[in-house]
Parts: structure tokens; sequence; C-alpha cells
């Protein structure tokens, strides 16, 4: 017997309240005017085609002067990471002492469906990576891949190891052939060829009906249900329609490098067999040499941990770790347990292996010969790294693979007090 | 030059056709009443016959009437040049083709009740006679009333549709029926109902469906296209096909969302009796049913999706999305290419032309990165 029927004042205040809340939340949601997400300042500073390079201005003092790079995944947008003030996983790294640059895939269009994974990693991937090692001076730097754009930075460190110092893997896949995540079961029986042959750059739109159908009830019903508790809390509404712009904000795919990950990896899991070629290089992960945090998430539904997991025993790194997050793949950004657990350990993680000179004092990578002192003049001093395969010697170079914005580290202060006027 | 026509020959003229007009009336009155008494089974050589006896009765009693009037008819000659015989003639003989086709499509109709049974099972053999039969019914009323209509010189036209073409007719029809009679039958024989529609009943529908539609108008949809129009139609005729292919596969698939949704209700009610059972049967507010209820819905439509017939199913599902989409372009740029602005395919090829050149210009730029290099430049 439902609790409505045999207590009427029970039934009474349920209905107060749920009218209480609707009147109070059409209120708060015609006043809404704008979801403003990625508060933490950046700045603009390389950009080729599609990609951009942003840089976050830095905290208070560098821990570790090493930069991080983080490679998002090409689906969705890399603002998770950024959603909002306190739920922002950046910002709390950069309060943890990171220098932090972040790559921003764009929206591929149908002038996109010819690019490749092999652009994506050999050439936008490693441009990014090469004006980071440009502005800061290290020859090697840090990798955070998140999601697919981890499976990217994996192939990354594999085919450059020399340019990665430490490599950080969240919730990303890399061993394919499990039946835990419907992703993985579904995509044995989807012809690919046809879909990329037929629509050239797969929409967004068309990726988030996949996404929503791995849990119908709780994303499709559920998720709307529970707002209404909190209909009424203007701060809660605000948070939830972020998410919800976030869920939504879906680029699309790029048809060739959609191909090539669905096929190579999805299909044919040829990541983890040691079959999967770049350019026309296999992807070796025993090449994989530096320090590896490996993060996954317990309750990961579109990465389940038997993606990620393995990774570990695949590479060739001696200092290896592997890290459970309790949560979910979004949580692992947005929860309050990630902003007190994650990124302390991120940062704890990356600042314990941030290389010392001979005194002991933190420096930025291996110093370029015949400079001295603070990293900011090294890096005026070093001369970008050319981009070479690992197997070959490093030469200087002058040019910029593409065009970069505010390549002096100097400008950043300028940004930061633009961003601070914003 | 027309003679005239003088007051003693027209007096005489209207006399005649006065007195052949009583004749025809009293001719008229007497098969009149011989009818309605053959009709309502009132005497004469009406036999068995009753009113209810349907529409041949009606039909027979109209065409008598016809023919005399008619006859009648033809007699009241106004010797009037232009007006006469001939005129009444030609007259009824366009009265005659409507009866003519009135009488053939009735006939179809009484006919079709014989290709089914008592049970209401659909006999092919019994259609396969009715269409033969109504392609000799056509014939004839073509050579019958189509023939004489048409000058000499072009009356091989009608000889053509009253030759082998309507039997051909019916064969096709007979093709494109025959599968959604199959169909009906085995609906009915099985008992299946749309509106009743248990999902493994509905599986089996669109199966059905599927097999009606791939014999019959799969078929003619992919049959080529001739003409000026041919490029333009065939690409649409396909781009019919591909849809009714991916409406089959839809339909399967909400089939199958059906059967969980139908599962988790059952499973709902298995939850609540055991939480009673088990003695936890204390009130619940709408929230807490509301929980168990989506609760019980995601787990069972996980575990569907998990299944290898789904993830077929959902396989399926969008390579026939897929090929309709392309269909559908393939026609739209069909039929739009003379318009002023470019279509899907030339931009695609303009894509690949960009991004071939910025590989080269890429490979130029690294080429010429490594030479300055190596001569120390820059």
């Amino acid at each position: 017997m439902f609790k409505e029927f045999m207590d009427p004042k029970f039934f009474v205040e349920e209905l107060e309240d749920v009218n209480r809340k609707l009147v109070k939340g059409a209120e708060i949601l015609t006043t809404i005017s704008d979801i403003e997400v990625e508060p933490t300042p950046k700045e603009l500073v390389f950009e080729e085609d599609k990609t951009r390079l942003f840089h976050y201005l830095p905290g208070e003092a560098l821990k570790c002067p090493t930069p991080i790079l983080i490679c998002y995944a090409l689906v969705n947008r890399q603002y998770m990471m950024d959603l909002q003030s306190d739920r922002s996983l950046i910002r709390n790294l950069l309060g943890q002492g990171l220098d932090i640059y972040i790559i921003d895939w764009g929206y591929p269009d149908h002038g996109d469906r010819y690019v490749t994974m092999e652009d994506y990693i050999d050439v936008y991937l490693d441009d990014c990576v090469g004006v980071v090692r440009e502005r800061t001076g290290c020859d090697k730097i840090n990798l955070l891949g998140v999601c697919q754009g981890g499976t990217f930075a994996v192939m990354y460190a594999a085919l450059y190891p020399e340019k990665i110092r430490n490599l950080i893997t969240m919730v990303a896949p890399v061993d394919f052939h499990t039946t835990d995540g419907l992703l993985n079961v579904w995509s044995q029986y989807m012809d690919i060829d046809n879909m990329v042959d037929t629509m050239g750059i797969i929409p967004g739109e068309f990726m988030n009906v996949g996404f929503l159908m791995l849990k119908p009830f709780q994303l499709m019903v559920d998720k709307y249900v529970g707002l209404m508790d909190n209909l009424d809390d203007a701060a809660t509404v605000a948070n939830f329609m972020r998410m919800e712009k976030w869920i939504f904000d879906s680029p699309a795919q790029a048809g060739e490098a959609y191909r090539k990950f669905l096929k190579d990896l999805y299909q044919d899991n040829r990541l983890v067999k040691g079959e999967l070629e770049i350019g026309g290089r296999l992807v070796d992960l025993k090449r994989i040499s530096m320090p590896l945090l490996n993060i996954y998430a317990t309750e990961d539904h579109l990465v389940p941990p038997a993606c990620s997991i393995p990774l570990n025993d695949l590479v060739g790194s001696e200092d290896k770790t592997l890290y459970s997050f309790p949560g979910g793949h979004i949580g692992i950004y947005v929860s309050s347990r990630s902003q007190k657990e994650l990124a302390p350990k991120v940062s704890g993680w990356l600042i314990e292996r941030c290389p010392k000179d001979q005194d002991g004092k933190q420096v930025c990578g291996y110093p370029a010969a015949g400079t001295e002192g603070s990293t900011q003049a090294k890096a005026k001093a070093v001369k970008k790294p050319a981009r070479k395969p690992a197997s070959k010697a490093k030469k200087p170079s002058a040019a910029k693979p593409g065009k970069q914005a505010g390549a002096k580290p100097g400008k950043q202060a300028a940004a930061k007090k633009a961003a601070k006027k914003r | 030059m027309k003679r005239g026509i003088s007051m003693q020959e027209n007096t005489a003229a209207w006399t005649d056709i006065w007195k052949k007009w009583q004749g025809m009336q009293a001719g008229m009155y007497t098969n009149w009443m011989e009818a309605w008494f053959r009709m309502f089974g009132m005497g004469g050589d009406a036999g068995d016959e009753t009113p209810a006896k349907s529409w041949s009765d009606a039909q027979g009693f109209y065409r008598r009437w016809l023919e005399y009037v008619q006859e009648m008819m033809s007699k009241f000659a106004v010797p009037s040049q232009g007006v006469g015989p001939e005129t009444f003639m030609k007259m009824f003989q366009s009265a005659d083709v409507y009866t003519l086709l009135y009488s053939m499509w009735m006939r179809m109709f009484e006919s079709y009740r014989k290709i089914v049974d008592d049970k209401g099972v659909f006999k092919p053999e019994a259609m396969g006679e009715v269409m033969d039969a109504w392609a000799d019914d056509y014939r004839e009323i073509v050579h019958k009333v189509f023939t004489p209509a048409l000058p000499e010189q072009l009356q091989w036209i009608a000889e053509l549709y009253s030759g082998d073409i309507p039997l051909t007719a019916s064969g096709l029809f007979m093709n494109l029926m025959t599968p959604w009679y199959e169909y009906a039958r085995e609906l009915g024989e099985r008992g299946l109902s749309i509106d009743k529609l248990s999902p493994e009943a509905g599986v089996e529908i669109y199966e059905g469906w599927r097999k009606a539609y791939e014999e019959s108008y799969g078929r003619l949809l992919r049959a080529p296209v001739m003409g000026y129009y041919r490029e333009a139609a065939e690409k649409l005729t396909h781009t019919m096909d591909s849809l009714n292919e991916f409406n089959i596969i839809l339909a399967e698939f909400y089939a199958s969302l059906q059967g969980a949704g139908a599962e988790s209700f059952e499973r709902l009610q298995e939850r609540l009796a055991k939480m009673q059972a088990e003695g936890k049967d204390e009130p619940m507010s709408f929230r807490e049913l509301y929980r168990l209820w989506w609760q019980t819905n995601e787990d069972i439509y996980i575990e569907l999706f998990r299944t290898e017939e789904f993830s077929k199913l959902l396989g399926q599902l969008v390579d026939k999305g897929m090929q309709f989409r392309a269909d559908f372009q393939a026609y739209v740029e069909e039929a739009t290419k003379e318009l002023p602005f470019p279509n899907r395919s030339e931009m695609d090829h303009l894509y690949k032309t960009v991004d071939r050149l910025k590989r080269e210009v890429r490979s130029l730029k690294k080429e010429l990165r490594e030479l300055r290099g190596a001569r120390g430049e820059g």
C-alpha cells in the first residue's frame, strides 16, 4: 500500500512540496541567462586547423616546473575538467602547484572527414607537445590523457618516449575486448566502413544516442526526475545545466580517425596485440618506459575497468601505479571526492617524480647545454625541438609547427591580468 | 443540295413514329413487369431466385431494361440528318461501357469470395483462376468496347491490350498479392494480432512482413527503371526500398524494447511480491515505488542490451539507416544537380583535394626544416 494513500498528511505535504518546487524552479529556469563553464583563466598559445592549445595561468607557486599537457578525448569537450570553479580538477591541480596545458580539438566539420588518427597523434598532438617543450624549455613533459585522449597519449608515449617524462592515463581504454562495456559489445556488430562512407563525419548527436542507451532510464528519465527534488535550489539547477550543456555539447568525429579507432581498436584490439600501426610505425607499448600512473573508475560504464587495468602489464615501465577511483566516468572529474582525493593524488605523484638538479632543486627537464638559471630563462634559450621519431636523435629547429600565439612565457602574466578583468 | 422536308412527309413520319412508340410502350411494359416478377420471385421463370439474390439479378434487370430502351430508341428515328439511329447507338454503346465494366468488377468482387474459404483461409490456386478469368473479361471488354471506338488505323492498340497483356498483368498482380495473402493467412492461423502484440509475436509479424515485402514490392522497387528521368527515378525507388528495409528493422528493434518493457513490469511485480513475502510490506511512497520501477527497468534493458541478438539488431538498424541515408542523398543530389549550389559529393571531392594539398604543404615544410637544420640555418 502506498504511503500517500495511508497517510493523508504525508500526501498533502508531498503535494505542497512538489508544487512549491515547481513554482520556484520555473522562476529559476526562466532567469538563468547563461551557463558559464571553464571558469579557470587560460590563454591560447597555439592553433593548427581546428586544434587549439591553451595554457592555464599558473597558480601561486610551481611545485613542479615540468609542465603537464592534458590530452582530452575527441568525444565531448575538454571543459569537463574545469566545469565550474568548485568542481574543477584543473583548478585543483593548479592549486597543487602544477603548470598545465590543455588541448581543445575543436568541432570537426565535413571538411575534416579525411583527418586521420595519424593526424591527431603525429601532427596535432605532437605539435602541441613541441610547443609546450619550446615554451617551457623542457625536453620532456608530463602527458595526461583522458578517456580516448588517454589512448592517444599511450600511443604517443610509445611512439615518442623521448618527449614524455611521466605518463598519466585517466579512464583510458586500452584493452577493448571485454564484454563489461556495452560499447565494446555493440561495436563488434557495427559496419564502421558503412557508417563513415555514408556520413563522412560522425555527428555528435548520433554518438549521444549510443551513450544515452548505455543507461537509458537513469540518463533519460531519472536524471530529470531527480532535478525536481532540487528545482528550488538555484545553485543545484545551475550545476545541473552545466552538466547538461557538457553532455550534449558533442563535437562530430572526423571520419577517417573514427574509422581507424573503431576498427583497429574496438573491433580488432590491435593496441594490446602489438599490431597497431600509426603512420606506418608499429605502436609497441613496451617502449613506454617512463613512470605511469593509470587511473580507472570502478563504476565506469563507458570505459569499464577491464579496459584500463591491463595497461600496467603491457608497458615497459618499471615505475607504474594503478589507481582505483571509486566512482563513475564523469564523477572522476566532478565529484567532491575527486576534488578531495584525485587532484592531490595526481599532483603528489607528479611532484615526487619531478626531476631535480645536482643540488636537489627541482628543474624543468634536462637543462639545455650552456643555459643556467630559472625555468623561464631556459625556456628562452632552448630552441624548439624538432619533431622526430624516437629512434632518431633530436635536432634543434626554428620552424614552428603551426600558428603559435604568445610563445614567450613572459606574455603569460599579461594574459593572467586580462583574464582577471574578465 | 439538300432536299427540304415537306409538311406532308413530316406528318407521315411522325404518324409512323407514334405508332411504333405505342407498340414499343406495350412491349416495354410487358418486359418491365416480367422483369419485376422475376426479381421478386413472383412468377414466370424466377425459379428459386429471391430479392436477396444479390447484385446479379439487379444487374440482369438493368441490362434487359437497357437493351429494351436501346431497341426502342433505335427505332425512334427522327428523320433529321445527324440525329437518327446511329446517334442513339453510340449513346448506348457508351452506356454499355459502364455496364460491362461494372459487370467485370462485380464479378471480380464476387469471385474474391471464392478465394477465401469459410474459415477465412486464402486459396492461392483459386486466386489464380480468378485472376485468369478477370484477364479474359478484360480482353473481351477491350475487344468489344474500345476497339470499335478507335479509328481503324489505331485499332491495333486495343488488340495489343486484349492479348497477353492482361494475363501478364494478372500474373504480376498475383505475384505481388500472394505473399501478402499468405502473410495474412499465417497471422490468422497463429492468432496473431497487431493490436495485441506480444514482443515475440511482434518479431514474428515483422519477419512475415519482411518476407512478404521481399517477395512482392521489394522486387518491384528494385526493378530497373527506364526513360528520360531514369536516373532520378531509380534512385528514388531505391530510397523507398531502403526506407522500407529500415522500417522493418526499426519495427523489430522496437518490438525487442517493448518485450523488455513487458518483462520489467513482471519483474517489478515479482520484486514487490518478494518484499511483501519478506515482511517488508510497510507502506512505500510513490517516490520509492518510482525508484524501484526505474531501477528494475534499467536492469532489464541492460540485460537485453548485452545480448548478442540485440547487438546484432542494433548493428542492422544502423546499417539499414545508413543505407537509407546514402540512397536518399544520392536521390537528392540527382534531383538537385542543376541547382546553383554544390552538393555533398562535390564538396567531398573538394575536401579531399584540400586535404591532399595540406599534407603536401606539411611535408614540404618538414623537408625545408630539415634542410635548413642540416645547413645550420635558423
